[in-house]
């Protein structure tokens, strides 16, 4: 599975990356916020997109809401990590269409738990599980 | 039970941290220098927000730094009611940010290495909660067309007494 973590500051780039080789996923790229995160996206053959709510530029959810309206991206699965449990944000996420989210801090366990349910829950995307580690 | 020593993975990822979060404070007080010299800066109280914002974040992610989490959360806490027009963003207010900027600077580059990060300093915790505790006293009586309020007497008078 290719994942694309975007998150602005590259040391939460970087502890998302080592969680998520732990759980065997190394085909992991990484991006600093939307803006770069877009093009990447595009004909990148990302099969998953994580990524932080608040970032300079291209907030998470204005990225979220951009793969969403791109008919190429729309069906790609979306994680949101956010350091505070705010109500609103996650609210917004899920009008927004994420398919799931989860709050700092963080361990290997609960991210494999999220990605499984992501992915048992989304029939859209059993072909990109079958690609699993 | 705290760690003796970090481990070949904590120790990696805590030297990352390290650079990068020196880098990022740097970036923050070049923000806040060119404020308290009275130099509009676009977007300056945001980066200053986003930037305490980043190393809670972190922090909250890597073992043995619960002092800066919590350090870094109430300087957040003061930088977003700079940012949202909360409280004015006069010198004396600037300058405690500054001062918790240049405090996680020293703790990083004299401790970044230990299991467990030491406490920042009493007194910069002692007036972050004091900000802290009016900004609550502020949040209750705002009627949302309130101007900014000054915490510029009163947190001098309270650093001065502490």
């Amino acid at each position: 599975m290719k994942i694309l973590v975007v998150d602005d500051f590259s040391t939460m780039r970087r502890i998302i990356k080592n969680l998520l080789r732990k759980l065997g996923y190394e085909q992991v790229d990484e991006a600093e916020d939307g803006a770069k995160a877009l093009p990447m996206l595009h004909g990148g053959g990302y099969d998953f997109l994580i990524t932080d709510l608040n970032m300079p530029g291209m907030s998470g959810l204005e990225l979220l809401k951009a793969v969403r309206n791109d008919a190429s991206l729309s069906s790609l699965p979306v994680l949101v990590v956010t350091a505070d449990a705010n109500r609103e944000q996650i609210v917004e996420a899920a009008q927004a269409g994420v398919n799931g989210y989860v709050v700092k801090p963080f361990t290997a366990a609960v991210l494999q738990e999220k990605i499984e349910q992501i992915f048992s829950g989304k029939s859209s995307t059993a072909t990109r599980e079958s690609n699993r580690p | 039970m705290s760690q003796s020593f970090l481990s070949e993975e904590d120790a990696e990822l805590r030297e990352f941290f390290a650079e990068d979060a020196t880098e990022l404070l740097v970036e923050v007080r070049e923000i806040l220098a060119s404020m308290l010299r009275g130099e509009a800066t676009e977007g300056g109280l945001e980066s200053v927000r986003r930037g305490f914002h980043n190393l809670k974040g972190a922090a909250m992610s890597l073992p043995g730094c619960d002092s800066l989490e919590s350090f870094t959360r109430l300087s957040e806490t003061l930088a977003t009611a700079l940012e949202q027009g909360v409280i004015a963003a006069n010198p004396e207010v600037l300058t405690l940010l500054d001062e918790a900027a240049a405090a996680i600077q020293d703790l990083l580059a004299e401790h970044a290495m230990e299991p467990r990060l030491p406490l920042l300093p009493n007194q910069l915790v002692m007036a972050l909660m004091y900000c802290q505790d009016k900004l609550v006293g502020i949040d209750a009586s705002l009627d949302g067309a309130q101007a900014p309020v000054s915490l510029e007497e009163p947190l001098r008078q309270f650093r001065a007494a502490n």
